[in-house]
């Protein structure tokens, strides 16, 4: 019962890896209401005759001699309810579950519809000597696109507040905000000096996959999330270079937080030849599940692959790197992964409060853990480890992109080479 | 010179004291006068056990017990990973709950800690033989807060400019104000015993423990990973190969560098870190052996590094001995429960020995359970007043109750008296002293008191781990508050303190009874 009740909606929750900062958290379908009571009670442990605590109520013991003893000032019951449950919480060392209080998890929620909402604009990733934010790309017909802000302005303000000292990341959160609100922009502008220009918030559909030719036939094809149509996408960049006459392509997830988990098998897919293990789940109480390449999708074979991570790459990207890797389907090259293995659901609880929890984990296909963890570093390594400085960034330099390169242009020599040594044989 | 300290004094408590090694506590009511259990839903205002159903009620009104019940129950239902055992995560809320108190002396205490003051009742001093406290401490960099919450767990991150500080998601509202760091205090140090071996004095403050810093709280993966969420090193993505405009190389900034070069010191100070309440389980005797512990002295701080061999040290808590014909010298090293008899005992040995002056030694003597002490003020002083007590009533209102002396059969009228005093007398010690001093004109002799006007409960639990909670503030009978701040001596004296006590030796005036006071009544325990 519980078992097959847990399957009808771990695949939904799968969805969406929460990480850190960087992606949004996972909205689960709501848990509380179905559980009955004697199905859970079956998975606890009986209460020993022993010396062992009860957790509940040593709790309560806790809570009400500090309420009626303690000389200080105490917060009330709720609020220490909620203390307690962080501590329980606290003991899983797992950072990643965790008790959201009403007001965080309404932020939560806030945060997660408002995640495409914004101005259409991408920013440097460091600011400027001045403290300033450069704006590096509106997006074209964006809301800051058409309020005519365009690429190197530079953001004083964010109304009418200054910037100066605050990290990109923090700017961001500023400028952010749900579809319809303005927000109003101090840019400062080469030979134009000052202007102010405002923005309507819009909900930005950014493009996840961009793609291009480089030299010598190479294509490169960046996918910036896992939607719903990361993958038709991929497939669409995939062709459009082939078409071209590609004959090595760079994968670049680098910067990935994740997304959908299925839209990491099915781009797995794309290079992982038929019937390859993508991913290894593992729900609570142990039980495994391999999941493995569809078929009808894969597209590699005739050409090499390398693909692009570094340490912001997470969750999905990791799923797909460490596929590829593992299968042997092409080239690593950057810097470990982020490291994050764990899959959390959103578990609404009937006070508006809510708790995180993490419901499953993956592996890589050859059973690998990757989550980062007080033992391991975790993430998926790459077969070559590139750094790129700040220095090199200021110049514009992209040395994995680089080593991507030469390694393809090689193996694609090595293949010609090869090809022609075996031509020349069969003759 | 501790009260120019800025130090969160709140602490100075005797029961996480004898947690340690050498006594146990003030208000040890809890050890003492039956131990407060935890066991049996009796003591839970009737919630159900974890087997039977959570009492209902729904949306905001639903109980917070149900709500800790709920997410319990759905842990165990859908967390990946086997839970840790129900002691780990019964004592894990706990802990947090105690901690959000912001009372260093109030918290978890181990079983070893628990066993540890149990033996020191008994007059067995495990572990580094000294009475340790926890205190807030500041460093010599006065104007810098900081911080040990969870909120700001690095010292020194606050000054981070160029890294988004992430509100973690254990943050509890308020936001608890910084008063320096919790450090391993000493408050005395038992005479002959490990810490005195090694030289260490009332007010060192342990740091490090084998060359590893003491972090003041459990180091949490989670606590981990936000350091290196808001404090590590971040990929950059290349820019846009599109945009071939120059970008200004940022000007050189050593400020960032120096704080970024910081956040990384304390990073990985945090990850190698001991932490405190393993750091006291080992000086409360769970190991015995060499340790190396690293204390800072004074104000400006004078940093030391001392060996230890941590053992078992029995030590006789009473002594009597005679200075001469006329004078007797009686120390008392703790008030535990067997104490009053001993006392009883030396001093009847002193009225047929024909003493008639007394030296009361409660040099290091760090306190202990109040009723022991006030035996021994009743002895001396007969019906009289012992100390002021200000603690919560039902409604949580701030009440002040007189403790008055307890005077039983035994009663030692000295021709004159004197009290030795120094910073290791913390606690009830120092309301004996104040007590005496203040209705009897007699002179404190030796050196400034450490300041220890808290009380605490321990309450245990079935397991054998417990905690305490600061109950009460203690204020001499003259209502003066001298916690943090200590007596003042009347006769400073340095080097042969002892002589010195016997040259200030005063005729005791007479105590007006207490009872002449209405209204005002003793009481054995307030609850």
């Amino acid at each position: 019962m519980t078992q097959s009740r847990r399957s009808n909606w771990l695949p939904a929750c799968l969805a969406v890896a929460v990480l850190g900062s960087f992606a949004a958290g996972v909205m689960a379908p709501e848990l509380g209401a179905q559980g009955g009571i004697a199905e859970i009670v079956s998975k606890l442990r009986p209460r020993s005759s022993g010396h062992e605590l009860d957790p509940v109520q040593t709790y309560n013991f806790a809570l009400r001699n500090v309420q009626d003893k303690f000389f200080g000032e105490v917060q009330n019951e709720r609020r220490m309810t909620y203390t307690a449950i962080r501590g329980l919480l606290n003991t899983l060392d797992d950072p990643y579950t965790r008790f959201l209080d009403p007001e965080e998890y309404r932020a939560l929620r806030e945060e997660n519809t408002g995640e495409f909402e914004g101005i259409g604009a991408q920013l440097e990733g460091i600011p400027t000597k001045e403290g300033y934010i450069r704006i590096s790309k509106p997006l074209p017909k964006g809301p800051a696109d058409k309020a005519g802000v365009r690429r190197g302005d530079l953001i004083s303000k964010v109304d009418g507040q200054s910037i100066v000292g605050l990290t990109v990341d923090q700017a961001v959160k500023k400028i952010r905000g749900r579809a319809g609100t303005a927000v109003r922009l101090t840019v400062v502008r080469k030979g134009e000096g000052t202007k102010e220009i405002a923005i309507v918030r819009q909900p930005v559909e950014y493009e996840v996959v961009e793609y291009a030719m480089k030299e010598g036939n190479i294509g490169y094809v960046s996918l910036a999330q896992f939607n719903e149509l990361a993958d038709v996408k991929i497939e669409r960049a995939i062709r459009e270079l082939e078409g071209k006459g590609m004959k090595g392509l760079v994968l670049d997830l680098r910067g990935n937080p994740g997304g959908l988990l299925d839209a990491a098998i099915d781009i797995a897919s794309r290079f992982i030849p038929a019937d390859k293990g993508v991913v290894i789940i593992v729900e609570a109480g142990g039980e495994r599940d391999m999941r493995k390449t569809n078929p009808r999708k894969y597209l590699a074979g005739k050409w090499p692959l390398v693909v692009l991570v570094n340490r912001t790459s997470a969750s999905a990207s990791e799923i797909l790197s460490g596929a590829i890797k593992d299968n042997k389907a092409g080239t690593i090259v950057g810097t470990t992964t982020f490291g994050k293995g764990l899959v959390q659901t959103v578990v609404p609880l009937e006070d508006g409060s809510a708790c995180m929890i993490t419901t499953a984990k993956y592996l890589t296909p050859s059973g690998k853990d990757i989550n980062r963890s007080r033992e391991q570093r975790g993430g998926v390594e790459p077969d070559e480890p590139v750094e790129i400085t700040e220095q090199e960034f200021l110049k514009s330099q992209d040395p994995q992109l680089k080593r991507a390169i030469e390694d393809l242009r090689k193996e694609i020599a090595r293949r010609e080479g090869g090809a022609r040594n075996a031509s020349t044989s069969a003759r | 010179m501790r009260q120019n300290e800025q130090v969160w004094w709140a602490s100075a408590t005797v029961i996480s004291l004898g947690a340690f090694s050498f006594f146990a506590g003030f208000g040890l009511r809890g050890l003492f006068d039956g131990v407060r259990s935890g066991r049996g839903s009796d003591a839970i205002n009737g919630y159900p056990k974890l087997a039977s159903a959570a009492p209902k009620g729904s949306g905001p009104n639903l109980s917070p017990q149900t709500l800790y019940w709920d997410v319990l129950k759905k842990l165990q239902l859908y967390y990946v990973e086997p839970l840790p055992a129900h002691d780990a995560l019964a004592l894990g809320s706990v802990d947090a709950m105690l901690n959000q108190l912001d009372d260093p002396n109030t918290r978890l205490l181990s079983k070893a800690e628990v066993d540890a003051m149990q033996s020191a009742a008994r007059g067995e001093f495990r572990g580094l033989g000294a009475v340790l406290t926890i205190m807030r401490q500041s460093t010599d960099k006065g104007e810098e807060v900081v911080v040990d919450s969870p909120s700001s767990p690095l010292p020194g991150a606050k000054r981070v400019p160029s890294r988004t500080q992430r509100k973690p998601a254990d943050d509890d509202k308020p936001a608890p104000p910084a008063r320096g760091v919790r450090t391993i205090t000493v408050v005395s140090v038992l005479p002959g015993g490990p810490a005195d071996k090694a030289g260490l004095l009332a007010g060192d403050r342990i740091t490090h423990i084998d060359g590893r810093w003491i972090a003041p709280t459990h180091v949490s993966y989670r606590l981990l990973t936000q350091l290196t969420e808001s404090l590590g090193p971040q990929d950059l993505r290349p820019r846009d190969p599109n945009d071939t405009d120059p970008l200004d190389v940022p000007p050189p900034n050593p400020e960032r560098d120096r704080a970024r070069k910081e956040a990384d010191e304390a990073r990985l100070r945090w990850k190698n870190a001991a932490e405190l309440p393993v750091a006291i389980q080992t000086l409360a005797g769970g190991q015995n052996g060499d340790h190396e512990l690293t204390i800072e002295r004074g104000r400006p701080t004078k940093t030391l590094k001392v060996t230890v061999t941590l053992g078992s040290t029995k030590a006789d808590v009473v002594s009597a001995k005679k200075v001469n014909d006329k004078v007797g010298h009686l120390r008392i090293l703790a008030f535990n429960p067997d104490v009053p008899q001993q006392v009883a005992d030396a001093l009847q040995d002193f009225q047929k020995n024909g003493v008639k002056s007394l030296v009361v030694d409660l040099r290091e003597n760090a306190g202990g359970s109040i009723d022991a002490a006030r035996a021994v003020a009743g002895m001396l002083l007969g019906n009289a007043k012992f100390a002021i007590v200000r603690e919560r009533d039902a409604a949580r209102k701030i009440v002040e109750r007189t403790v008055l002396t307890d005077s039983g059969s035994v009663h030692f009228t000295p021709a004159s008296l004197s009290v030795l005093v120094d910073h290791g007398t913390a606690g009830s010690a120092e309301l004996l002293a104040a007590a005496l001093r203040d209705q009897t004109n007699v002179k404190l002799v030796g050196a400034g008191t450490f300041g220890d006007g808290t009380e605490q409960e321990l309450l245990v639990l079935d397991n054998g781990a417990g905690f305490t909670i600061t109950r009460a503030q203690l204020q001499t009978v003259k209502g003066v508050a001298f916690d943090r701040k200590g007596l003042k001596v009347d006769v400073p004296a340095e080097g042969d303190a002892l002589q010195a006590a016997v040259n200030a030796l005063t005729a005791p005036t007479a105590v007006r009874s207490a009872n002449a006071e209405p209204g005002v009544f003793p009481k054995k325990d307030s609850k």
